[in-house]
């Protein structure tokens, strides 16, 4: 892929949580939609803000059990019952209550392999270069400075406008994001 | 609003001068900033000088490694006849350490997973290192039943792959749902520990003044930025996480109390045995983070964060599953003399007068008695005496396994086939070396990693409230 | 800005229309009483076997809440000033409980084994118990487990009215005190009550975990009493305003972990006693898995565990009163199913059987102890509000906008 190139956005650093809230919350007011808000913590309300809404990771979570521990009850039967019949303890080869303990430890395996490779699917991660490292400032953005952006995709944006309207924010400082 | 009602009715909470004890303690001490918190935690890890009260450590512990490789070494050229075991007791120091250990790892998973839950915030200042506390002692702990099968290279075939053999594991057997327990215990631990990582790893990595430390933090960081989209699902996918790990901590020491009491062995076959292993795990492990942040939060000057509070509150729990194992304790003796089953009846005559009666007196006083002391508040706000108790009871826990394995082992059905059981000096050594290997990854977590979960703390800040505009 | 202390005229009990209950549940209560009598008169026999499941069902919701309530005081949080006065008063029905008990007394010698003395001769097991399975010290021993629990529950209430009185922060952590001491207590004592009442049913059985399966079993039944208690409440005037979907979720969470710890309960002693397979301990189970009592065995884990495990875990569940109720009531239903399919196999074996009378003497009991209830109930206010710490936590909302 060719690396692309021009404006990404515009970011506007904000000095403690509660003014960055109160600008995702003019922002999406404002109409934007493209807009993202970075932190050192997650805050609440924030990503509701900014117009994002729960994902699916419940479901996804709900699946992998569903699916882990059925087939760790299927695997049991099958090698114990079908594959491999062995008679032990006089049980009988369906013996279920001595599979649950597996087909339970499945279950949790792969649910939380959804939930965790689940969140980094859904937030597109790993992702090594993202063009908002490209601001100086921004390794703040793991200590205590604060980060909105608005993208070029938006279609709204309007350079001067949207800079206009950032530094109308009580941003301490507004920055040009290139890709 | 116009009912009479009298003065004291109306203004509940209006009492002057409320003694200082009645004043919650915080979690962080006053006076950190966003970037206090970040600066002193990460400058820990990133500062190029080492302290050397952690070479001297971490030599020691590395010795101590090297402890562990000669008696594995012995034990797999020299097989494992080199252990204690022997009829009738088959099952020695390898299972007693390694229900030991998976014990201990219990509390990680408990203050990180079941303590979110409650929403316990203190929490917050602990969960990290406990976590990897667990993991380290879960390793220790997989060393034992790997080398006491005597052949660790065919260890393999303990899972199900389709072979040119045409077998299949016994899924009926205790001993096989161990191998998924533990396993899957290891793995979902990892998992929790290291999404727990992930937005620390990138405050390391924007710190990292080398580049080597930007590199590898970076890679650990998986480009992570702090999305408010991100943290969403990050908070979320942690709290089912936290969901997911609390039925498979439980799972995991029930299932290790499974592999004896689905047996008939007197001493064994206890349908308590389940809530009894859990709580002692617990109890353990609680004791076992005691027994390392008190040390740790005095030498690396963490008592901001490592409060009073939490240490109190920590000795709390110990309190609390203390009592259920002490409960446990009552319910066995009391249930061997109402079952009028002669076996289970000598059994408990055995402990108490048997040739391992000093083990079980030990036991009551280390386990039963001293987590009593935790009844009093001067001493649970004593870092001294907390100390003390936990000491008592990383003791108590290991004597608990050795009533239970070679007491009951050793004196069964037969009397033409008892015996009595002794450790060997290899059975030591390997203990002694899996102490070594739990504290010497420990200590270099301590210097590679943040041992506290720094945009926990964040959250903990005054500063981080925020309110919502109303809508 | 409201004054959260006042109790407003539609916090009083008496507004929740909670009242209206009091009486039905009295008529019923009686008729059921006189149904029982008659059928005490025409079969002694079959109502001493029925009287023991329904006095164990109503009897697991008060020791429940006698217990669920020192523990939320120990626990804090808001989802216990929510619940707090109905555990209370709940508790306080055990000396009405005690009363209830004699005709359990009355009867042993229909219900459990060890009353039988040529059994006991034969029975190497219960030969050797007799020091404790015996008549005397089984009477003895309920006494002092009736007087501990309503010791408890007295000492509960005196701390309440001397708290709403001084509002000394010191009677609060004495309470605590009392609470934690309580729990331990009410453990212990709970253990043996199953053993007693439940236990010794089945001639020469025995399990260790039995004891906390009874203790889990008090706590759910009381949780499930106070969710479908809340429920109720939830549309009234007293709790409309105060109560939000959080404390739902809460109590729902709570009553999740309940039902968890009941089925880890029961499973790991069902699956101790499949394996190891002993001539003692196995009897109990091939006597409930085959015929009716199979099915009812099957029903028990449909409905009384994965139905709501998976109910529990949606929060458009929990957070709604009419769903959450819906779903309490069907705990508390099974609750029941589950105490008659541990209990009455003990006496008729395989065969299942389910007489007139042990409707009559569940609905006899149940009608008695709802109106005591709600007598106990009456003449406070829902909430506590005089509590110290209320106004702190329902300071984040639930009283703001009034």
């Amino acid at each position: 892929m060719k690396p692309r190139t021009g404006l990404y956005g515009v970011l506007a650093e904000f000095p403690d949580p509660q003014s960055l809230l109160d600008a995702a919350e003019r922002t999406t007011t404002a109409g934007y939609t493209n807009v993202d808000a970075y932190s050192p913590f997650p805050i609440h309300g924030l990503a509701e803000a900014i117009g994002f809404h729960r994902s699916g990771l419940s479901q996804l979570v709900l699946g992998g059990g569903v699916i882990g521990g059925l087939g760790g009850f299927f695997m049991c039967w099958y090698a114990n019952v079908v594959s491999y019949p062995l008679n032990s303890g006089g049980k009988p080869l369906n013996s279920w209550p001595a599979f649950i303990p597996i087909a339970f430890e499945c279950a949790v395996l792969l649910a939380s392999f959804a939930a965790v490779l689940g969140m980094l699917g859904l937030n597109g991660l790993p992702m090594p270069y993202h063009p908002v490292f490209n601001v100086p400032r921004f390794d703040q953005a793991s200590r205590d400075r604060f980060f909105l952006s608005i993208q070029v995709r938006d279609p709204k944006f309007d350079h001067d406008a949207v800079r206009g309207f950032l530094m109308g924010l009580n941003a301490t400082e507004v920055t040009d994001v290139d890709w | 609003m116009s009912e009479q009602a009298p003065l004291h009715e109306v203004r509940p909470t209006t009492q002057r001068d409320i003694p200082e004890r009645f004043i919650p303690v915080p979690i962080v001490e006053k006076g950190h900033t966003f970037a206090s918190v970040t600066d002193q935690i990460s400058s820990i890890v990133l500062k190029k000088k080492t302290p050397i009260g952690w070479w001297i450590g971490f030599g020691i512990t590395f010795a101590l490694v090297q402890v562990l490789m000669v008696t594995l070494a012995r034990v797999v050229f020299g097989g494992i006849g080199n252990f204690g075991i022997n009829h009738p007791v088959g099952w020695g120091f390898d299972i007693i350490n390694f229900v030991w250990w998976i014990g201990i790892g219990h509390a990680g998973t408990l203050i990180s997973a079941i303590l979110l839950l409650l929403r316990q915030d203190w929490r917050t200042s602990i969960n990290r290192f406990a976590e990897a506390m667990t993991l380290f002692a879960v390793a220790s702990a997989g060393l034992y039943p790997l080398f006491h099968t005597g052949r660790p290279w065919y260890a393999f075939w303990l899972f199900p792959y389709p072979n040119t053999m045409g077998l299949w594991p016994q899924f009926r057997s205790p001993l096989m749902w161990d191998v998924f327990a533990v396993s899957t215990y290891a793995t979902v631990s990892f998992l929790f520990w290291y999404v727990g990582l992930i937005p620390d790893l990138a405050t390391l990595r924007d710190r990292a003044r080398s580049r080597i430390g930007q590199t590898i933090y970076g890679m650990g960081a998986l480009g992570w930025r702090g999305s408010a989209k991100h943290w969403s699902r990050y908070e979320h996918a942690y709290l089912l996480l936290a969901g997911l790990s609390t039925p498979l901590v439980l799972s995991v020491h029930t299932i290790v109390s499974f592999d004896f009491a689905v047996s008939v062995i007197p001493g064994w076959h206890s349908t308590f045995f389940p809530p009894y292993f859990v709580a002692g795990a617990v109890f353990a492990g609680f004791a076992m983070v005691l027994t390392l942040s008190i040390p740790i939060r005095k030498i690396f000057k963490l008592q901001d964060f490592i409060t009073m509070k939490h240490l109190e509150n920590m000795g709390k729990v110990m309190l609390a599953t203390g009592l259920i194992v002490f409960y446990a304790y009552i319910m066995e003796a009391f249930f061997a003399w109402y079952s009028g089953n002669v076996y289970e009846r000598y059994m408990i005559l055995n402990r108490q007068h048997g040739p391992y009666k000093h083990m079980y007196m030990m036991l009551i006083i280390c386990n039963g008695l001293a987590p009593q002391m935790m009844w009093v508040k001067r001493f649970r706000t004593s870092a001294t005496m907390l100390f003390i108790t936990a000491m008592f009871v990383n003791v108590g826990m290991w004597l608990e396994r050795f009533v239970i394995i070679p007491t009951s082992l050793s004196r069964d059905y037969l009397p033409s086939s008892w015996g009595t059981y002794h450790g060997s000096p290899w059975d030591w050594s390997m203990f002694v070396g899996s102490i070594g290997l739990f504290l010497c990854l420990l200590f270099l977590f301590l210097r590679l990693l943040p041992m506290i979960s720094i945009f926990e703390m964040r959250t903990m800040l005054p500063e981080a409230d925020v309110h919502e505009a109303e809508a | 800005m409201s004054q959260i202390g006042v109790p407003t005229p539609e916090q009083r009990v008496a507004s929740t229309g909670i009242g209206r209950w009091q009486t039905p549940a009295l008529v019923i209560g009686v008729i059921g009483a006189v149904l029982s009598i008659i059928g005490l008169v025409v079969d002694p026999l079959q109502f001493s076997r029925s009287y023991l499941p329904s006095y164990l069902f109503w009897f697991e919701i008060a020791a429940g809440a006698l217990t669920v309530q020192m523990l939320q005081y120990i626990t804090g949080g808001e989802w216990g000033l929510m619940i707090r006065r109905p555990l209370g008063a709940a508790g306080r029905t055990l000396p009405w409980m005690a009363l209830l008990f004699i005709p359990v007394i009355l009867g042993m010698k229909h219900t459990y084994p060890w009353t039988n003395a040529e059994l006991v001769r034969t029975n190497e097991a219960l030969s050797k118990t007799t020091h404790y399975l015996n008549p005397t010290f089984f009477i003895v021993r309920a006494a002092i487990y009736f007087a501990i629990m309503i010791g408890l529950s007295l000492l509960l209430r005196r701390y309440a009215r001397q708290f709403s009185e001084t509002r000394s922060p010191y009677v609060d952590v004495h309470r605590r005190g009392l609470s934690a001491a309580g729990i331990l207590v009410m453990v212990l004592l709970l253990t043996f009550v199953s053993i007693d009442w439940q236990m010794s049913l089945e001639a020469g059985w025995t399990s260790t975990i039995f004891g906390i399966s009874f203790v889990v079993s008090c706590g759910l039944s009381a949780f499930a009493f106070v969710v479908f208690l809340l429920s109720r409440l939830a549309m009234t005037r007293a709790m409309a305003e105060i109560l939000r979907p959080s404390h739902l979720r809460d109590l729902g969470n709570l009553t999740l972990a309940f039902i968890m710890l009941w089925a880890y309960t029961s499973f790991s002693q069902f699956l101790l006693v499949w394996y190891a397979n002993l001539k003692e301990e196995i009897p109990y189970y091939l006597k409930r898995e085959h015929g009716v009592w199979g099915w009812i065995a099957a029903i028990l884990i449909v409905f009384h565990f994965f139905l709501p495990f998976f109910m529990l875990l949606m929060r458009s569940i929990k957070d709604r009163a009419s769903t959450i109720g819906v779903l309490a009531m069907i705990i508390l239903v099974m609750r029941y199913v589950d105490i008659y399919w541990l209990t009455a196999p003990s006496y008729y074996g395989q065969t299942f059987r389910y007489s007139w009378m042990d409707l009559t003497t569940l609905f006899g009991i149940g009608g008695l102890w709802v109106w005591l209830f709600i007598v106990q109930l009456k003449g406070q206010t829902i909430l506590p509000i005089h509590e110290t710490w209320v106004e702190e936590a329902l300071r984040e909302g639930a009283v703001r906008h009034a």
